[in-house]
């Protein structure tokens, strides 16, 4: 093998193995055909050329597949879905402590902010029903630069608050995604279908607002050191400062039954949607999960110092990267099962088509 | 649903192939005779655009042979490819006729 040979192989060997596999003896026949006799090296144009086909066949071919059609009917219901869960998860943080401060006679505190991003979140939820899918694309971007901008501001000295808000920054960055999808006006309700559009939308009003449940029917006893409250399932003090966390049980049946209900109704799409909306709904999960499996001790003993201690680079990098690569996890899961399935019954049709022959003798 | 329009390594592949079944470097050859040698495509251009063609079902292998012990393919554009290229060849010189009518405008009325 010649040396000039050995550097087109090394080049070669940036494709794909699909890619390779096809033509990767005919593309060094063609680069030794038009190579000059006394030619030790790869040209610079031509080297150019091979890694850029090589970055486009290994990268971009990948966004290519994410256009088939079953990925943009995935993000047309996701494009019409999330708005809604991003507006009740905004009107959660707004209603719930409004509730509790109305009912222990405080003076609720005022929140600009989380009324930006419920009303920003609302409008992208209207406008994506409308099928003003450019006007729901500007908006949701727009509302998750809105978040990121505030999130920043509030991390030197909140930075729990921050590390919670990461999740919901990721389903609102998938939600502006899925919008930005050409093709998906209006598609998201045609697919998902009207009623099970309206079971989700409710199923998510109810779980997101459920804990407004326990402000409204909790028994207060006052005594002149404080307050004790009695729940369905559970008590708890009640000191000024104190914002209750706990969930009591009604609240939480109707949270359960609440997430079931979504999970149900997207469980019944067909499977290669289903499979997109996994895989698209997975970054934000898989993060949700993380923080609070592995972010507990940071959190505890954050919240004990003043300032709060913030996090460290690594665990920035973790928090970046887990949503990053549990995407493209899921993408080439999902390509690699379908490419297994398709072949699977071109398996099934050659022995069927055989089979016919057969008895047709 | 309008198709996109095809890349100029594309439409010059095609046109290429239009003339009869060829192996890579005599389409890299044609392309820039075709082009009056302003094209000169290069083999990582040649084989990502022949299997986009390919799996589009514009161009298919007509044969395989060995080469010095290398292997040869000869590809040909088929039906849907030949229809392909058609309608790009109009549209392509429909645009082409209208920039004429104009510019014979501009210079019937001095501007240039």
């Amino acid at each position: 093998m010649s040396g000039l040979e050995r550097w087109y192989r090394w080049l070669l060997a940036w494709y794909p193995r699909d890619h390779r596999r096809m033509y990767e003896d005919e593309m060094l026949g063609v680069l030794l055909d038009g190579a000059r006799p006394d030619q030790r090296y790869p040209g610079r144009a031509e080297t150019v050329d091979l890694v850029r086909s090589a970055l486009w066949l290994r990268f971009g071919r990948t966004r290519g597949r994410m256009g088939d059609p079953h990925w943009t009917e995935a993000a047309a219901v996701v494009g019409t879905v999330l708005p809604v869960l991003l507006f009740v998860y905004h009107l959660r943080h707004l209603l719930v402590p409004y509730l509790w401060s109305l009912r222990f006679g405080d003076r609720p505190a005022a929140q600009p902010m989380l009324w930006v991003f419920a009303l920003g979140w609302a409008a992208v939820a209207v406008t994506a029903l409308l099928r003003w899918r450019g006007v729901a694309a500007v908006l949701a971007w727009t509302a998750t630069a809105v978040e990121v901008v505030a999130l920043t501001g509030w991390y030197p000295t909140q930075p729990v608050t921050v590390l919670y808000a990461l999740w919901p920054l990721v389903l609102a960055v998938t939600a502006a995604a899925a919008l930005s999808v050409p093709r998906t006006a209006g598609r998201g309700l045609p697919v998902l279908g009207r009623r099970r559009y309206i079971v989700v939308v409710l199923a998510l009003a109810a779980g997101g607002l459920a804990s407004g449940i326990d402000p409204l029917t909790i028994r207060l006893v006052r005594y002149p050191e404080g307050l004790e409250l009695a729940y369905w399932g559970g008590t708890g003090g009640y000191l000024p400062g104190f914002v209750p966390g706990m969930a009591s049980l009604p609240a939480r049946l109707v949270e359960l039954a609440a997430a079931g209900t979504v999970l149900v109704a997207l469980a019944r799409t067909a499977a290669p949607l289903r499979r997109r909306l996994l895989v698209l709904l997975a970054p934000a999960a898989v993060l949700m999960m993380l923080i609070s499996e592995f972010y507990l001790g940071y959190v505890r003993s954050s919240v004990q110092f003043d300032p709060p201690v913030l996090l460290e680079p690594q665990q920035w990098v973790v928090l970046v990267l887990t949503p990053l690569a549990t995407l493209l996890v899921g993408v080439a899961l999902v390509h690699r099962r379908e490419r297994r399935l398709h072949l699977i019954r071109l398996g099934e049709a050659a022995e069927r088509g055989q089979l016919t022959e057969a008895s047709s003798r | 649903m309008t198709e996109a329009p095809l890349r100029e390594p594309a439409f010059l592949i095609l046109t290429s192939l239009a003339a009869g079944p060829q192996h890579g470097y005599a389409v890299i050859e044609d392309v820039a005779r075709i082009s009056d040698g302003e094209v000169r495509l290069h083999a990582g251009t040649l084989y990502a655009v022949l299997d986009r063609l390919r799996t589009a079902g514009l161009v298919e292998v007509e044969r395989e042979e060995v080469v010095q012990s290398r292997l040869r393919r000869y590809y040909r554009i088929t039906a849907v490819g030949a229809q392909r290229l058609a309608a790009e060849t109009e549209r392509l010189r429909r645009h082409a006729e209208a920039a004429g009518r104009r510019l014979r405008k501009l210079r019937a009325a001095g501007a240039v």
